[in-house]
């Protein structure tokens, strides 16, 4: 929980996204505090990524609402209660307040390091080139990849081209970021890179949501724990506490199962 | 049969000038043709339905029917309703509709084989679907489109054959003129495809420089290569 008080920055109400009739996640609630390091858990086709997914509507959830600092994604509520739904472009402006990092990086293919960083700034938020270069010139910075900057993406390796995609997502200077798996097309020491780099951001106080299978980075830098299976929130906890004691039977035989515990 | 080759040279200026005017008819033809293929391919890929279905329509007509049919169509419909062009311009209109109609598919096709990652990466970085499909998309399907373009422009050039029944001056007919003179058919029909063969791998040549040197970056990663 955030120390100077609790605001939450991010509310999600039963939010249920089915493909055909079979539910990809259900009835799930999440709030997040400003601040907060939340991280998502379980095994594969529980429902983590297209939770993630569904807070910045890239999969546009069947019910439920995603509330991001003051207002509502996808749409908004009438003062009679009844639900608008946003217009592509509403939708495209409050995307920009979420950055997400891809498992399969997406870095585009066709540009340089810094043209990936530099493209949303300078396209979505009309900066200057100047503004934008600089600004991407930081972020590689503190991605360490300053010396990389003109290389196109088939010129890096993984651990590389997610350090950019993180930089590119941070140009938009977002209010919460997401991170879909970043390290699991990675070998154990490029994935050490990256979440290294994650691990700089949390400390920052960055607000992320972090759906991964790396329960070291779990347990040292999230805030909170979830733990899904089949398409449900099953509990959430600190990580000391989830990891050591969990309430639900599921969870225990999950973390057994990944000999986390006896 | 020797060729008479004293004939073939004694032509070649007629014959000359009659290329130069296929290939400007077709260069213009394929120009037009390829903005108008960008344009209607995208927006057969984002437009909304009402713009899809009627772009559909167009590349069905223009794959199930003659191409002699469809220049006649050009030639005769475009004085009724008020257009009046001459035959130069009358081709170029027809050449191009025919150009478009391929290049639709193209267009769409190369869109579409880009990786959904990219686009949802745009989405992701605050972008509309039409910045996504400019800045993203876009440039990097124009690499894939360059040899099914290539493949289409050289059909162009050679299409540009049948303009002869609407009283163009083009190769072919110059040719059937000559021949109809002379009844040397061995030797002009010889020339004429000799003509073709040179614009069409001279259009390779451009085509293949464009993939390679222009547009050559590599493609992207994907999770499952990674050094």
């Amino acid at each position: 929980m955030n120390m100077n008080g609790a605001h939450p920055l991010l509310k999600v109400k039963n939010l249920t996204k089915k493909f055909g009739d079979h539910f990809a996640i259900k009835e799930a609630n999440l709030e997040v505090m400003r601040g907060e390091r939340v991280v998502l858990i379980g095994p594969s086709g529980s429902g983590k990524s297209t939770l993630l997914r569904c807070i910045n509507y890239l999969e546009v959830p069947t019910s439920g609402t995603v509330w991001l600092d003051g207002e509502y994604i996808g749409g908004r509520y009438n003062d009679d209660g009844s639900w608008v739904k946003d217009s592509p472009s509403q939708l495209t402006k409050k995307r920009q307040h979420i950055g997400m990092v891809f498992q399969s990086f997406n870095l585009f293919a066709h540009l340089s390091a810094l043209d990936n960083v530099t493209l949303g700034p300078r396209w979505v938020l009309n900066m200057p080139k100047k503004e934008a270069v600089e600004i991407a010139q930081q972020l590689l910075e503190k991605v360490h990849l300053e010396e990389h900057s003109h290389k196109l993406p088939a010129q890096l390796s993984g651990g590389q081209q997610q350090r950019v995609a993180i930089a590119r997502a941070l140009a938009m200077n977002p209010k919460l970021m997401l991170f879909d798996e970043p390290t699991s097309a990675l070998d154990p020491r490029l994935t050490n890179e990256v979440l290294d780099v994650m691990l700089e951001l949390a400390e920052e106080k960055m607000t992320m949501i972090v759906v991964t299978h790396e329960i070291g980075f779990a347990r040292e830098v999230a805030d909170v724990v979830f733990f899904l299976e089949e398409a449900t929130i099953v509990e959430s906890a600190p990580p000391a506490l989830l990891f050591s004691d969990p309430k639900d039977e599921r969870t225990r035989q999950f973390l057994v199962d990944c000999n986390i515990l006896k | 049969m020797p060729l008479d080759l004293d004939f073939m040279i004694r032509i070649f200026p007629e014959l000359f000038r009659a290329l130069i005017l296929t290939v400007q008819i077709s260069f213009l033809a394929l120009l037009f043709g390829i903005v108008l293929g960008i344009l209607l391919g995208s927006l057969r890929v984002i437009g909304p339905r009402y713009i899809q279905i009627p772009i559909q329509w167009l590349v069905n007509y223009i794959r199930g029917t003659p191409q002699l049919v469809q220049f006649l169509i050009v030639y005769f419909a475009l004085p009724r309703i008020g257009i009046v062009l001459n035959e130069y311009w009358t081709g170029v209109v027809a050449l191009t509709v025919i150009a478009a109609g391929y290049e639709v598919e193209i267009v769409r096709a190369a869109i579409e084989s880009i990786d959904k990652g990219q686009k949802e990466a745009a989405l992701a970085v605050g972008m509309s679907e039409v910045k996504a499909l400019r800045l993203v998309l876009l440039p990097q399907a124009m690499r894939r489109m360059i040899p099914a373009l290539t493949n289409e422009l050289s059909n162009v050039i050679k299409a540009s054959a049948l303009l002869s029944v609407i009283a163009v001056n083009e190769l072919t007919k110059v040719g059937n003129k000559i021949i109809y003179e002379t009844f040397y058919f061995f030797e002009v029909l010889i020339e004429v495809a000799v003509l073709y063969l040179i614009v069409i791998g001279v259009l390779g040549w451009i085509s293949s420089y464009f993939e390679n040197k222009v547009f050559a970056y590599g493609e992207a990663i994907t999770a499952t290569e990674v050094r």
